[in-house]
């Protein structure tokens, strides 16, 4: 079942080193909160499209659209109603909705769902294993990096057994639709002991099998992995601080915010 | 030079009340492929995980003797010390695999000894193709077969370039295919002189394959020694759990005992001995067999279309008949379709196209509750349905949730436990039954609903033979006491011994249809199936019959009647 957003490919933003990838992550994280003004904001749209199209990882949005929408339509609606301000533009059963809540609302619902395209092409572009990575050049001790991909391996191999055991359960005449929730509650109990059973069995072969591939063999590890910096990556942190920059400095000088 | 020496080898798990393992004395030399046999809980795998010290680093306990590994004593060495000599792979292939791409796989433990980069590229490109996974670096081992992901795990072994290879039960999860594919390559690294030590079940893997053998009962070492002086000795194995290569059983049977590799071999020494086929004989065989007859159509799917909701196409317009008190057999590869159907059989999955008949009413009008409770499933994994805190308890989930209650419902849990032969086990916990029993419990938590068919996802799975052949005798007894059997399974001889009809599946289709004999007679739908037919039956379709057992064989070909039905 494919439940994560990597996607395979060949392109200037998967070749990047992970700590770039883990850098560009945070800063692009900060750069959208620093201002609101949606005219502001839409450059940094304009850069992210662009990007999504240089990775080849825009076919992910057919996956997250509906949620993108919801988030953008809701944020923009509540914030229209309650954000207040001066120059009204009309009014809605006792809620005056004005140019500034509409500007801000607008502002708000981007910076959400840019953030959530931010992560979209980092989790589109970056195997799990880039991130600890990354993670790890930055001071991440390994054994947490190690653990942290093998949970993200581990997660659809458990989803699949609980798919299974749900049938198990179904087939005996266990019908999780009826009762009230206490009683469905139990019902579930049903599925998460045998969960937790298997994934309990298979901890201890993979505990043992880890130990017989040499995992703490004790000499220094070496990486599969040979990253190293080009002047793309140079290029990506020059754009991701720029953004940072330059709006601090809008906001420096008053300008970038609403009202 | 011993590659393996092991004197007086004793080994107590903590807190257990007997020896797991006792006096255990044997060696290898470097080079030779030992196998170990033994039934379940003989202490095969305890024994094996002593060699590169799990025990007692997982396991504490009380271990005595002495183990030499290419003549230095292990005593004090660690596991992943011992890693880059000892080599092991285990059943599980899904534990014991940690990365999302093949070629991360194989770097894993190479990274762990601290090689450079160009020493694992080449180490890892040696092992894939040592292996047959060359070319296969990009991809995830979530999208590998069940063959493919154990060969991959072995390839990751090879790359540290151990000189004692483990392998424990590697094919017992895999489809015939994948473990044909993967004797190939353990034989391939015989012939480049690596030393081996696998533990099976199935003897007959072993011709062509170990040099000698080490058979465990209880413990102890019952029986060591040349693979041609032990393999023909079939009543011995069999006394330990083990089943016998049906060749040598055959010509053990016909008092000759020797060693003989393929069919071709024991067809041509059976030629030159002179023995013949009589065709009155497999006339009377076949007359005998006619005699059941069976009920009225229980279940009928009729133009059965199924797409998973990805889109991938499961089974392409499936016709299909059950008889009340037939014993019907699916085959075929992994991934052909055979769950996906029997999964509609009692309301799982519901059809994209067509229609599920329960005797003549649609499937759909029944619902899943109405459907489950006439059709049992059992499915593969025991484990995957387990929950309670007793047995008994695991029984009376199923008629507690169609509304059974008390003193019926109680009456049905010891009924059901007294025919899958765990009466006095009411009051133990499930989790701490051996894999034999937990397999028998979940098909007692199954029957207790009182189901007119049982339909069973591969269920020998895991099981040593003699639980194997428990488990389908007492799946026989419910099909003679009225009970219509649907089993799964990949197991050739389970099926040539147990069913009387079986279907043949391949992408999504039936490729055939019919009794054992006729479906055992289409070689070319076998083939593409990936079935290879149980040596015994392929050795009778040489003189022109289709024997189902050896008994049949030896009744229709010898010239006095060797077996008495």
């Amino acid at each position: 079942m494919a439940i994560y957003l990597y996607l395979d490919r060949e392109s200037p933003i998967h070749r990047l080193h992970p700590v770039t990838k883990v850098s560009s992550l945070v800063l692009l994280f900060i750069a959208p909160m620093l201002v609101i003004h949606p005219v502001v904001l839409f450059p940094f749209l304009l850069f992210l499209l662009g990007v999504g199209v240089t990775s080849g990882c825009l076919t992910n949005l057919r996956r997250v659209w509906p949620f993108m929408v919801t988030l953008f339509t809701f944020t923009f609606l509540i914030w229209c109603f309650f954000y207040g301000g001066q120059r009204e533009v009309f009014r809605l059963a006792g809620l005056r909705i004005t140019q500034e809540s509409m500007l801000f609302g607008l502002g708000m619902a981007l910076r959400l769902v840019l953030l959530f395209f931010v992560g979209l092409v980092f989790l589109s572009t970056t195997r799990i294993e880039e991130l600890t990575a990354g993670l790890q050049r930055l001071g991440l001790p390994y054994i947490v990096g190690f653990t942290l991909s093998l949970a993200f391996r581990l997660v659809p191999v458990f989803m699949d057994s609980a798919l299974v055991i749900v049938q198990a359960q179904r087939s005996r005449g266990l019908d999780f639709g009826r009762g009230g929730p206490l009683q469905r509650l139990r019902k579930y109990l049903t599925v998460i002991i045998p969960v937790f059973m298997t994934a309990l069995r298979k901890a201890d072969g993979m505990a043992v099998a880890l130990e017989a591939r040499g995992f703490r063999a004790g000499q220094e590890r070496t990486s599969c992995f040979r990253y190293s910096f080009s002047r793309l990556d140079g290029l990506a942190l020059v754009a991701a601080v720029s953004f940072n920059v330059l709006y601090l400095m809008l906001r420096h000088w008053g300008m970038g915010l609403v009202g | 030079m011993e590659a393996v020496t092991v004197e007086d080898l004793s080994f107590t798990y903590r807190g257990a009340a007997s020896r797991a393992l006792e006096g255990i004395d044997f060696s290898q030399a470097e080079g030779e492929v030992l196998a170990v046999l033994g039934r379940a809980g003989a202490g095969k795998t305890t024994l094996v995980r002593c060699l590169n010290r799990i025990i007692p680093a997982f396991y504490p306990g009380e271990l005595e003797g002495q183990i030499c590994l290419f003549g230095r004593p292990v005593d004090h060495e660690g596991v992943s010390q011992l890693a880059g000599q000892v080599g092991m792979v285990f059943q599980d292939f899904e534990a014991q695999l940690f990365s999302t791409d093949v070629r991360q796989e194989m770097a894993f433990g190479l990274e762990s000894q601290g090689l450079s980069y160009r020493e694992m590229e080449s180490r890892a490109g040696r092992a894939l193709d040592q292996v047959g996974l060359g070319g296969e670096l990009r991809r995830d081992p979530s999208t590998l077969s069940g063959g493919e992901k154990q060969r991959l795990a072995i390839a990751s072994i090879l790359a540290l370039e151990p000189r004692l290879l483990i392998l424990d039960e590697p094919t017992t999860d895999l489809d015939p295919l994948g473990k044909e594919r993967l004797l190939q390559v353990i034989r391939g690294l015989r012939d480049q002189g690596l030393t081996v030590i696998l533990i099976t079940h199935e003897s007959a893997d072993l011709t062509g394959l170990a040099d000698r053998l080490v058979i465990l009962s209880e413990g102890r070492i019952a029986q060591q020694g040349h693979v041609e002086e032990l393999l023909p000795q079939p009543a011995s194995l069999e006394t330990h759990g083990v089943r016998p290569a049906p060749l040598s059983h055959l010509l053990s049977c016909l008092g000759l005992s020797f060693r003989a590799d393929g069919l071709q071999q024991v067809h041509g020494i059976l030629e030159k001995r002179g023995l013949r086929f009589d065709p009155c004989r497999y006339q009377e065989l076949l007359e005998k067999g006619k005699g059941g007859a069976y009920g009225s159509v229980i279940l009928q799917v009729e133009g059965l279309e199924f797409s998973y909701p990805d889109g991938r196409k499961a089974l392409g317009g499936i016709d299909l008949e059950v008889r009340e008190g037939e014993f019907l057999a699916i085959l075929g590869h992994n991934g052909s379709g055979k769950t996906t159907l029997a999964k509609h059989f009692n309301g799982l999955l519901c059809p994209c196209h067509g229609r599920v008949l329960w005797r003549g009413r649609d499937a759909r009008s029944l619902g899943l509750a109405g459907l489950a409770q006439q059709v049992g499933y059992v499915f593969q994994n025991p484990d995957h349905q387990l929950f309670a805190a007793t047995v008994e308890e695991e029984v009376a989930f199923g008629p507690r949730n169609f509304g059974l209650r008390p003193p019926e419902l109680q009456h049905r849990v010891y009924e059901a436990l007294e025919i899958m032969g765990l009466r006095g086990y009411e009051g133990r916990d499930p989790f701490r039954l051996t894999k034999g029993e937990r397999q028998r419990l979940a098909v007692a938590s199954v029957l207790s609903s009182h189901p007119q068919v049982l339909i069973l996802d591969e269920p020998t799975t895991g099981l040593d033979y003699g639980e194997q052949r428990r488990m389908m005798d007492q799946l026989k007894w419910l099909n003679e006491s009225g009970h219509t059997v649907i089993i799964i399974t990949h197991s050739p001889w389970v099926i040539a011994e147990y069913a009387h009809r079986a279907v043949v599946m391949s992408q999504g289709r039936v490729l055939a249809d019919g009794s054992l004999r006729e479906v055992f007679d289409r070689e070319g739908v076998l083939r593409e199936a990936g079935f290879q037919l149980p040596a015994v039956t392929a050795l009778g379709r040489r003189w022109g019959f289709v024997p189902l057992s050896l008994e049949e064989f030896l009744y229709c070909c010898s010239p006095k009647s060797l077996v008495d039905f």
